[in-house]
């Protein structure tokens, strides 16, 4: 037996259920895949044959591991008091952020 | 799947069967977000424009109705921010100004209520309303929701159970009567 908070949330789907749906026109799919081809709509990336999209999905994954792994090599081995007080250790930090500031701002181009 | 590669490759006839199948479905998540009818083609064809331009991007890590569905909710939400302020198919204060219950009839009660629900909804924060809205899309499950807003599962639901008591406290403040009907 169900309680009437229950009974009012059921009540709220029931409305809800009832907000307009959109209904495309009989002829948007048609016009829509001609207003492409006017377009001459290309591709923003170069479409991969699907057996490549796995390797391109590697390839995407990559930088992180390999970002990871130099971070840790470059914390072992450098003699740090001495890499901080080198005059080109703030342009060396200054151009890495530079550099993964490029990366992600280009992943994010290329995000629909 | 093999049209979707034609469809990736720039061909109109499967260009054409994805609009088929998805059409609806964006379009609902336009209007939804916007809570206005106008330009909803419009944006349908720009997130549609959109999914064909990014087509070859899709690596297949989500369902491709997900992604697609993320499309359309980024197109709208862009617009919402352009607009810079979500007003939900008709003002509040047109949605109210409607004759009172005891002079129309049992058909236009239903508007009546309607456009209570769509008022009451306005009023939500925008965090609530979206993910209450599209849970009452048909198609849209809460993996969907999620990976639309980029938030978790579990805070979705969360967003939707705290949205729908919300709604329910406004619709009663809004018609104490109509509420209980």
């Amino acid at each position: 037996m169900s309680t009437e908070p229950e009974r009012d949330l059921a009540a709220l789907d029931a409305r809800l259920a009832h907000l307009p749906q959109w209904q495309p026109p009989a002829d948007f799919a048609a016009r829509l895949a001609a207003a492409a081809t006017r377009q001459g709509l290309a591709p923003a990336i170069t479409a991969q044959p699907a057996p490549g999209w796995a390797w391109r999905r590697f390839l995407h994954h990559l930088p992180l591991p390999l970002g990871m792994g130099l971070t840790l090599w470059l914390l072992a081995t450098l003699p740090w008091p001495k890499a901080v007080s080198d005059p080109l250790f703030p342009w060396i930090v200054a151009a890495g952020a530079a550099l993964t500031g490029l990366v992600l701002t280009w992943r994010l181009l290329r995000t629909p | 799947m093999e049209w979707l590669g034609r469809c990736a490759r720039g061909e109109a006839s499967a260009c054409a069967e994805l609009v088929a199948r998805y059409g609806r479905l964006v379009g609902t998540i336009i209007l939804r977000t916007l809570g206005r009818g106008e330009d909803v083609e419009d944006l349908s064809q720009e997130a549609f424009l959109r999914v064909f331009r990014f087509l070859p991007e899709f690596q297949g890590r989500a369902r491709l109705s997900t992604w697609i569905c993320t499309v359309a909710q980024r197109v709208a939400v862009d617009e919402l921010r352009r607009r810079q302020r979500s007003v939900l198919i008709a003002p509040a204060d047109e949605a109210l100004d409607l004759p009172s219950a005891d002079d129309v009839p049992a058909a236009a009660e239903q508007q009546q209520r309607d456009a209570l629900v769509r008022a009451a909804l306005q009023e939500l924060p925008e965090k609530l309303r979206l993910p209450l809205l599209y849970a009452s899309i048909d198609g849209l499950d809460y993996d969907t929701i999620a990976m639309m807003l980029a938030l978790p599962v579990g805070t979705v639901k969360t967003h939707i159970f705290r949205g729908k008591q919300l709604l329910r406290e406004r619709l009663a403040m809004l018609a104490p009567a109509e509420s209980r009907s």
